[in-house]
């Protein structure tokens, strides 16, 4: 009750000076157009692409994907070097070529043989060699363009976690409870019906789907327990410091050649957070994009950036950011940097629903939050996930 | 497929060793079923965080044509559909027994989590 007041006093507040920064309430009289306007709406452009491309402070998941801007339907996640090689067979077709619609994700330390890295050398502290390995990730996709004579792109991204204090997996605490909660799951007997042993012992349909049900129950078991342990973890430490660092790369395959391949370009991700005591936290993003387009005059290099402080708790949280893009190599006349600002409100008001309100670029679209309404000149966003739950 | 492990010798305790060598929380239990016998005896379980370190033991005397049920959990909330290692060695004398050591591969669901059962039988 008292975050909603609390939500409500801001708006009042902050309804005055809401025009100063809304371009949405200002009618352009086009036949007065000047130069200025035109390098206005250009930097408005910058800004948005800024606010967009800066939409989570987080690097992606699968770089090689966010590399195509596609989602992958299915992707394949080899557990042995054997899996992961007919996983890269399964991405070529039968006259050699890239096949389109192929994703491929898969971290080195469990495809090596030899060089798996166990919860006891995970938690290692210091500077770990193993940690890094752990978390570095290696992911591969292929798409290709609308249009039947579109050229296939094919990405390769990396991953890698530097240094993460919001991690489960090195709190002794929280590994003791998971597997408390993992054991709570433990089958009482094995499955009835196993043939003894001296007599011919196969396992018969009947005893497989036994295994596959008991399976099912368990593991579903294990998911009710550990997705409470892991929300409650999330929430506890939402304001800890941790680096990320993901690079994506992709070639432009002629009709999906390998032999007819060009550089189609790269890009970089940075992210770090630092906790500010117990309820603030500071975020930093830069994403570097190299794009060399179809044609030379279509490359672009682009910078963008973003530096939010976020002050509270894992339910409600006041923030304030600044977020900019620098594009090099621009058409003379477009502007080649551009900043923008938000300030707001974000307050949990149900599992994975998030109500925020504020002012500056982040309100200004429906990008991001999902829906947004417009009460008295104040934007209300209602998301289905926070800007600063990584868990969520 | 059941995996045969041996030949055993009979005068000898067979020693099981359970270790999870990606990074994962793990919890199991192990059954055991002399020949000739319907009923099954738990012999051990235990679960990351119990104080039992990272590799877990259990010892049984048995013979020829008895059974061993075993059940591995594995866990990372923090790294959904992540591949996953464990292994069951069985040894006497510290001595690996024949066809003594079996993996457990596989890759966790989207909420981290994955189990295996099976038994295998002694020859």
């Amino acid at each position: 009750m008292r975050a909603w007041m609390f939500v409500v006093a801001m708006l009042v507040a902050a309804a005055a000076p809401l025009a100063a920064q809304d371009d949405d309430t200002t009618q352009i009289d086009e036949d007065t157009a000047s130069i200025d306007d035109i390098d206005g709406d250009s930097a408005d452009l910058v800004r948005r692409a800024a606010a967009s491309v800066v939409a989570s402070y987080a690097v992606p998941d699968m770089p090689a994907a966010s590399f195509l801007g596609t989602t992958p339907a299915t992707i394949t996640r080899p557990a042995t070097a054997r899996d992961f090689l007919i996983g890269l067979a399964s991405g070529v077709d039968e006259h050699g070529d890239a096949r389109q619609g192929f994703a491929l994700e898969a971290s080195p330390a469990a495809i090596v043989p030899g060089f798996g890295v166990s919860l006891e050398h995970y938690r290692a502290p210091g500077v770990n060699p193993r940690y890094l390995f752990a978390n570095l990730l290696i992911s591969l996709g292929a798409a290709r363009a609308a249009g039947d004579s579109a050229p296939t792109v094919l990405a390769y991204g990396v991953r890698l976690t530097l240094f993460d204090r919001g991690d489960p997996m090195r709190d002794p605490a929280f590994l003791e409870a998971l597997g408390d909660s993992i054991a709570r799951c433990r089958p009482r007997m094995p499955i009835p019906g196993i043939p003894r042993a001296d007599t011919p012992t196969s396992l018969d349909p009947l005893l497989r789907d036994l295994l596959a049900e008991r399976h099912d129950r368990d593991v579903r078991c294990m998911d009710s327990h550990t997705r409470k342990l892991a929300r409650r973890y999330a929430r506890a430490h939402w304001n800890a410091s941790s680096v990320f660092v993901a690079y994506a790369g992709g070639e432009t395959l002629d009709r999906g050649s390998f032999s007819r391949r060009r550089h189609a370009g790269d890009r970089v991700w940075a992210t770090g957070a630092v906790r500010l005591g117990a309820s603030a936290q500071t975020m930093l993003y830069a994403d570097w994009t190299h794009d060399r387009g179809d044609a030379a005059p279509a490359g672009f290099d682009a910078l963008s950036y973003g530096a939010r402080v976020n002050l509270g708790s894992e339910a409600v949280n006041g923030f304030l950011e600044l977020l900019g893009q620098s594009r090099f190599t621009t058409p003379l006349g477009v502007p080649g940097h551009a900043t923008a600002w938000s300030a707001g409100l974000e307050l949990r008001a149900a599992e994975s629903l998030w109500i925020s309100a504020g002012l500056g670029e982040r309100f200004r679209r429906t990008a991001t939050p999902d829906v947004v309404a417009v009460l008295a000149s104040v934007r209300w966003g209602i998301s289905l996930r926070s800007w600063l739950s990584p868990l969520e | 497929m059941i995996a045969h492990v041996g030949p055993i010798d009979s005068s000898a305790p067979v020693r099981i060793q359970i270790e999870c060598t990606s990074a994962h929380a793990v919890a199991f239990a192990l059954w055991h079923r002399p020949p000739g016998t319907d009923a099954w005896t738990k012999i051990s379980e235990g679960r990351t965080g119990d104080g039992a370190g990272e590799t877990y033991e259990a010892t049984i005397q048995t013979q020829p044509h008895a059974q061993v049920y075993y059940w591995v959990a594995v866990s990372n909330p923090a790294h959904p559909h992540a591949a996953y290692h464990a292994r069951l060695t069985l040894t006497q004398r510290d001595t690996e027994i024949p066809h003594g050591a079996i993996d457990l591969r596989g890759t966790t669901n989207a909420a981290g989590n994955d189990s295996v059962e099976q038994w295998l039988d002694f020859v």
